[in-house]
């Protein structure tokens, strides 16, 4: 099994009481069955952010890989190790 | 629309004179409504290059033309005006009671030119206008003058948009507040209003609003009330915008000690989280909004215990990390202050900061500053500078002039770090990391701003890599200027932003049965076009250069330093390169210029006599992307009506 850290910020963190969801999952998975595992692992966190489907986010959550690049392709397969960050992009008015 | 109900009042200070001038259904097809509207007045009644703090420099206010109906969120109003701190186009939204309440009053437009000759407040009181002396509020706290004039006038009905001491004296960066903390604070319109002698404009409106269609207007209206409060709208309704501090620290996008860094050490002693934990007392909303963003909070603890106010992201960021101020308490006191005197947040912020690398750099010593150690993280600093700038006492009264006009008089490179666009200070979204927001701070028309060109949005959607400069970015950025251009034009409130699904199909809707005007999506989208590059022609006008479409020298040579971004760099190559996208997407010149069958495309053709001498302006090429044919769908612009004279 490969281990992914799933950083959570905005909205869900206060709510869920989490800031960090350690997630196992077979080497190779997509971002996809990531969320998927989120919803079994940490259901708190998921009721928030993921749609009907249990396997893609709501709007307006996004994800980010290492704070770096935003991923739009849940299909993309992070790198074990990789920290995924999950948040509300910022916006401001 | 109902041509009875359209009516602009125009006020002049000097002759004491009210004139009232019917606004022509044409100018509403084209401009909406709220900035859009009134960018078209503020071309119509500024004569060209005046000194925007001399009488002839008039006020635009305009409300939302959803403002006091049922619709959510969208009782917001814009004032225009030329601004004193960039001396381009300074357009800035603010909303809540005293929006609505000025429809209700009956009135489309205000428009105040000249200058009284003693402090003064108006009384609009449906259709009457009263002049009323306002000696006896000087230098009176905005919220303080709220009450006073509400007592005066002995009805609690009674709303009040005021200047406080910093718009009194003029400080380049003060606001016209309203409704407690409501504030149109960007630009200086404040300023301009305190060289009018203009105190507050108090309104009282007690008649209906008429709505082209009321059943379906309630049905949009609910429609909307469950969206907002879904999860679309939870970070605004949980956290706030506050909850950015992490998010952006996170990202390396957090501007901090005058862009320095683009992390903060301090980030989670000031975050949404921690405020929501231990400073939060209530959390409020504007008139008829569902989802009620306005997190108010009190400094906890010593002499700033008193102090409460309403935090932001943008005020937090400008307050805390940009002085690097650590500590919640002072940021709640500073942001007080701010909203006590009248002053913009942002620019405060940012021009402090500025101040605070000159004295670490020893341009200024404690002789300059009276004895203050203005440091980056000394919290006192930052809230004792506050009152000297609204006071315009000692260093304060160069501080009052924002960073680009600090910087020039003291010079010795200061401007380096005058972090500013057009003289408008940056807010908090990091350029060098975020390449779409560097293109559309530098080529925004009043300055750096998130809100008329939220480009961030882009960067942050993974369809773009956000640390790279490349061709495309321009249609992008453009894209997201016409956006903002009709969301401030309507005026609908920009949390709301992600409540529509498609959202020029679902805002024509929204537009028809508020006005009875059947604009389509695609005349919306033109409308946004066309707003831009109103705003632009104003300030062409107004002597814009493309030199001044251009960043920081901070941000363009120095790399990011810290964070995960830590090495990424902006050349003046890449910004170059996007900016000449930019007006390519644009259909305009290489210089920046609109050509005159661009003007004529978006009906628009009245302006050319107003910048045709301004550069040379060939007929666009091949590259013309904006097009040499209207959207499929939509109607040929009617040309805009004058209004003087009728």
């Amino acid at each position: 099994m490969a281990k992914y850290t799933l950083e959570v910020y905005g909205v869900g963190r206060p709510q869920a009481g989490e800031r960090e969801v350690e997630l196992e999952l077979e080497p190779g998975s997509t971002l996809e069955e990531l969320l998927a595992a989120l919803g079994q692992q940490a259901p708190a966190i998921a009721d928030r952010v993921l749609g009907v489907d249990g396997r893609s986010l709501r709007p307006p959550y996004v994800l980010n890989i290492n704070g770096l690049s935003f991923v739009e392709d849940l299909s993309l397969r992070p790198q074990e190790g990789d920290r995924i960050l999950l948040m509300a992009p910022p916006a401001g008015g | 629309m109902d041509p009875g109900t359209n009516r602009l009042l125009l006020i002049d200070l000097t002759e004491r004179r009210v004139e009232t001038r019917p606004l022509p259904q044409a100018l509403f097809e084209n401009y909406l409504g709220g900035v859009g509207l009134g960018t078209r007045l503020l071309l119509e009644y500024c004569p060209p290059g005046v000194d925007p703090l001399s009488p002839k420099n008039p006020l635009v206010f305009v409300p939302s033309p959803l403002a006091g109906t049922l619709i959510p969120a969208g009782s917001k109003h814009a004032v225009v005006t030329k601004s004193p701190l960039t001396g381009m186009i300074g357009d800035s939204l603010s909303g809540s009671f005293w929006s609505a309440a000025l429809r209700l009053a009956g009135w489309q437009a205000l428009v105040v030119t000249g200058a009284a000759e003693a402090l003064t407040y108006l009384f609009v009181d449906d259709g009457r206008v009263y002049f009323r002396q306002a000696t006896h509020l000087a230098g009176l706290e905005c919220w303080q003058t709220e009450e006073a004039i509400r007592r005066e006038l002995k009805d609690g009905r009674v709303r009040v948009a005021t200047i406080g001491p910093a718009g009194e004296r003029l400080a380049r960066y003060s606001g016209v507040f309203n409704d407690g903390t409501r504030r149109a604070g960007r630009g200086g319109v404040g300023a301009v209003m305190g060289s009018k002698k203009l105190k507050a404009i108090a309104v009282r409106g007690t008649q209906a609003v008429q709505v082209a269609n009321l059943d379906a207007m309630e049905r949009e209206a609910l429609r909307l009330f469950q969206v907002a409060q879904g999860p679309v709208t939870e970070k605004y309704r949980a956290l706030g915008t506050p909850a950015n501090i992490l998010t952006l620290n996170r990202l390396g996008a957090l501007p901090t000690r005058n862009f320095q860094q683009t992390t903060f050490s301090g980030a989670e002693a000031i975050s949404g989280e921690e405020l929501y934990d231990k400073h939060l007392v209530k959390v409020a909303a504007c008139s008829g909004c569902p989802v009620g963003c306005e997190h108010i909070y009190q400094a906890g603890a010593g002499s700033q215990k008193q102090s409460r106010t309403r935090l932001d992201y943008e005020t937090l960021f400008a307050l805390g990390p940009l002085c690097g101020v650590d500590q919640p308490n002072w940021v709640i006191r500073a942001a007080d202050l701010c909203d006590r005197y009248g002053l913009d947040t942002i620019s405060t912020g940012g021009t402090i900061a500025w101040a605070m690398e000159c004295f670490e750099k020893g341009l200024l010593s404690l002789g300059d500053t009276d004895g203050l150690e203005l440091t980056f993280g000394n919290g006192a600093a930052l809230v004792q500078m506050v009152e000297r700038i609204a006071q315009r006492q000692g260093l304060g009264d160069l501080l009052a002039e924002g960073s680009r006009l600090a910087s020039q008089k003291l010079g010795q490179g200061s401007d380096h770090w005058a972090i500013n666009v057009k003289g408008l200070e940056l807010p908090g979204y990091e350029p060098r990391s975020l390449k779409t927001m560097a293109l559309g701070y530098a080529v925004g028309t009043r300055g750096a701003c998130h809100n008329r060109s939220p480009s961030y949005e882009v960067d942050m959607s993974g369809k773009v890599d956000r640390l790279k400069a490349e061709p495309g970015r321009g249609a992008m950025a453009r894209d997201q200027e016409d956006f903002a251009a009709v969301l401030d034009s309507l005026v609908i409130c920009k949390f709301m932003r992600k409540c529509f699904s498609d959202f020029y199909v679902d805002a024509a809707r929204l537009y028809q049965v508020s006005t009875g005007l059947q604009l389509g999506a695609e005349e919306l989208r033109l409308a946004g076009q066309r707003i831009c590059h109103a705003k632009k022609a104003f300030n062409i006008r107004e002597g814009w250069t493309k030199p001044l479409d251009w960043l920081p020298p901070r941000t363009l040579t120095e790399p990011i330093p810290d964070g995960p971004a830590q090495g990424v760099r902006l050349t003046a190559e890449e910004l170059t390169m996007m900016i000449d996208d930019y007006y390519q997407s644009r259909g305009w010149t290489p210089e920046g210029l609109i050509p005159r069958q661009k003007l004529e495309q978006l009906g628009l053709e009245d302006l050319w006599p107003q910048i045709s001498d301004k550069g040379s302006t060939p007929a666009p090429g091949k590259s013309d992307r904006g097009g040499s044919s209207l959207p499929a769908g939509a109607r040929k612009p009617r040309p805009s009506s004058s209004l003087k004279g009728g």
